[in-house]
């Protein structure tokens, strides 16, 4: 893949990422500045893939804070303690991943995701990607909540980003309800 | 008699999205954890109309608890995922799941599935 096609598929977890915050409720926004976060991160969940074309792993950094404001409506009913928060940050990352599986997939990119691993900690630093990876940390924010989604990949060679979305790929978006 | 629903997921936050709305409605609701477990309670609560099953997850897939339920399961399964591949929903309806839903989802468009399918 050219660095037009990475491009494409960095321009492709923005928009994943927007959508994903966006419908939890939230009003989010690309954050243009590359201040350092790490003294508000404290939650970390990470989630690999694995694929013909593309192998790698995508990041979610967050603070409590926007865990917390876009934890689940029905669900806050009954609280949302700690282990809440982290358990809540890999399903986040699990619909964000969903996302960027569909769109890459209806580009010819086809992925398998695993099982979200999360962390909590106090001022997290996300360090260095794997050698040789294509890796871009991209920040947003949401009302000053400030957070980062890292996607780092491995291509084979050949792999091809196509130009066209082929929406035969998948069945629907989120919210689509199927009834056989 | 109240109607059972058994939810398989193994995020809390997803088990706990989904008791709630149905609970509120009057369902009653036994979460499994993963699929492993969601095969136990399966086999525990045979009253069960309805199964709420999430695919990706740790030790067994959703795939793999519809197909370990038998060619023609007892329960209805509604497969509620973040995945779209046609491919796995093709398996899914082969395997007799009755309806897939993309998360997120609406919570009244769950409730909708869910009333058509536990009767």
């Amino acid at each position: 893949m050219d660095a037009d096609a990475w491009r494409r598929v960095n321009d492709m977890v923005i928009e994943c990422t927007l959508a994903t915050l966006q419908g939890t409720g939230v009003a989010v926004t690309e954050a243009r500045e590359s201040r350092q976060l790490e003294s508000e991160l404290s939650n970390v969940a990470v989630m690999g893939f694995a694929g013909f074309h593309m192998r790698g792993a995508v990041l979610l950094a967050t603070s409590d804070e926007l865990l917390m404001r876009t934890f689940p409506r029905p669900a806050a009913e009954g609280g949302a303690d700690r282990d809440a928060l982290l358990d809540w940050s890999g399903e986040l990352l699990n619909h964000l991943m969903g996302r960027i599986k569909a769109e890459l997939g209806m580009h010819g990119i086809l992925i398998e995701p695993g099982t979200p691993t999360t962390i909590s900690g106090v001022g997290v630093r996300v360090g260095a990607a794997t050698r040789n990876a294509h890796c871009t940390p991209h920040r947003f924010q949401v009302d000053g909540d400030a957070f980062l989604v890292r996607f780092e990949a491995l291509e084979r060679p050949g792999a091809e980003l196509s130009e066209q979305a082929d929406h035969s790929r998948t069945v629907g978006g989120p919210g689509d309800v199927l009834l056989f | 008699m109240a109607t059972k629903v058994i939810v398989i997921d193994d995020s809390s936050v997803a088990r706990q999205q989904a008791a709630v709305v149905l609970q509120g409605a009057g369902f009653v609701v036994v979460e499994a954890v993963d699929g492993r477990d969601g095969l136990e309670k399966i086999a525990q609560n045979p009253d069960a109309n309805l199964v709420l099953c999430d695919v990706n997850m740790p030790k067994m897939n959703g795939i793999e608890v519809l197909a370990a339920s038998g060619p023609a399961p007892k329960q209805a399964f509604l497969m509620v995922t973040t995945e779209g591949q046609p491919e796995l929903v093709q398996q899914a309806k082969k395997h007799g799941a009755k309806g897939w839903i993309i998360k997120p989802y609406k919570p009244e468009l769950l409730l909708a599935a869910v009333r058509r399918l536990a009767g």
